[in-house]
């Protein structure tokens, strides 16, 4: 998936939006840092301690869609594919694009 | 990227519903066994070329449209299936086809065939666990046939046990049709119309019209009246009463359509942050791991 997260960050920078990871420890690498730079991963993560229990969550990838006044709008366990994914975006940012132009008149 | 759960699952779907049904248990010569068995072979070459063809294709819109393309090519062969037995819908012998119509139909053919099949196990064999097995796997879609089906599983009686298996799976499909509310409202053009060919266009309407706050209520009841009474049920390798307290957590904090709770935290360079720090933003929370 990290590909896809690459080109999602890439497509929509300087647009209302953000890439938010919550990575999970214990994994085959024990440095996350490592990892991250070895995947070129361009976006920020939380370290997990305990978010993913918080959040209930139960496998990986999770993954949330939050809308700009902080309400949860999509969930997907598993990875659904970058279109689904910027089918789903596309409404949401077209509509926080507009709020900021109202705003900054 | 494939689904990795944090603890290996087996679900076995009906493995919980073991009651005999009277006289159902045995399994029954079907008298148009080989026709069905025609019809069956027929269906799995569709999905086999529709699988072949599907890898060739480089759009969404190409793939769209094959898409709706297997719909209209599958349903004949499901309404064929149903013919077998609509005429002697009560005999034993029809329960093997009519729930292979349910259990094959997502994705394959039109849903007002899986309602019609439905209709007839509810009519006449809501006591024979086939019943009960088939409607497992689909209870947390939350579709009309779905709550229809659990909703008659409910008020049949079964033995205790299966009884609380299906008091929480009306819980969770009801918490899945409160979530498809507001999930459906971004929807886009190509999404809605994928979820149309699966579902059904007319249940879909009504379902983003239903009143969310409705569904999530009923499906709290439910869970805490499994929690309460039925709590220490086996179900996936957990109790009931872990599952419905799960489930009610995520109705009230973490349901689609709820306010995201704060998460505050550091970064991988042990840099604080939180989650509110991109109000105004939309965000995609990414949770990931390395295996």
């Amino acid at each position: 998936m990290r590909p896809d997260e690459r080109s999602l960050v890439k497509k929509l920078e300087g647009r209302p939006f953000a890439l938010i990871g919550v990575a999970q420890q214990g994994g085959i690498f024990r440095n996350l840092k490592e990892f991250m730079v070895l995947e070129k991963m361009n976006w920020r993560s939380f370290v997990d301690d305990g978010i993913s229990d918080q959040w209930m969550v139960r496998g990986t990838p999770t993954l949330y869609i939050i809308d700009t006044t902080g309400m949860i709008r999509h969930r997907w366990f598993g990875n659904p594919g970058p279109k689904v994914i910027d089918g789903a975006l596309e409404k949401l940012i077209k509509e926080a694009d507009l709020d900021r132009k109202d705003k900054s008149k | 990227m494939r689904y990795t759960p944090m603890i290996t699952l087996v679900v076995a779907l009906g493995a919980a519903c073991s009651y005999a049904a009277k006289g159902q248990q045995e399994k029954t010569e079907l008298p148009f066994a080989a026709e069905f068995e025609k019809l069956k072979a027929a269906v799995d070459k569709l999905e086999e070329s529709h699988a072949k063809r599907l890898g060739e294709l480089k759009t969404e819109d190409q793939k769209a449209a094959l898409f709706e393309v297997h719909i209209r090519e599958a349903t004949p062969l499901a309404e064929k299936a149903l013919a077998l037995v609509v005429g002697n819908a009560q005999d034993p012998a029809a329960v093997e086809v009519l729930t292979w119509i349910i259990d094959r139909g997502w994705g394959n053919w039109e849903s007002t065939v899986v309602e019609k099949a439905a209709d007839l196990l509810i009519q006449h064999h809501l006591k024979d666990r086939r019943t009960h097995n088939v409607v497992t796997g689909f209870a947390h879609l939350g579709m009309p046939w779905t709550e229809k089906m659990l909703r008659a599983l409910v008020a049949a009686e079964l033995p205790a046990k299966e009884h609380a298996l299906t008091l929480f799976q009306l819980a969770q499909c009801l918490q899945g049709s409160a979530e498809f509310v507001p999930d459906s409202k971004i929807f886009d053009a190509r999404r809605l119309k994928r979820v149309e060919l699966l579902y059904g266009k007319d249940n879909v309407a009504k379902m983003r019209m239903a009143d969310a706050a409705k569904l999530e209520a009923e499906a709290i009841r439910l869970f805490t009246d499994v929690a309460d009474n039925y709590g220490n049920v086996e179900y996936n390798l957990k109790k009931l009463r872990d599952h419905a307290a799960s489930a009610i957590y995520i109705i009230r904090n973490i349901g689609i359509g709820k306010t995201a709770p704060e998460i505050t935290g550091e970064d991988i360079d042990g840099k604080p942050m939180k989650l509110s720090d991109y109000r105004g933003k939309v965000v995609v929370l990414d949770f990931w791991g390395h295996w």
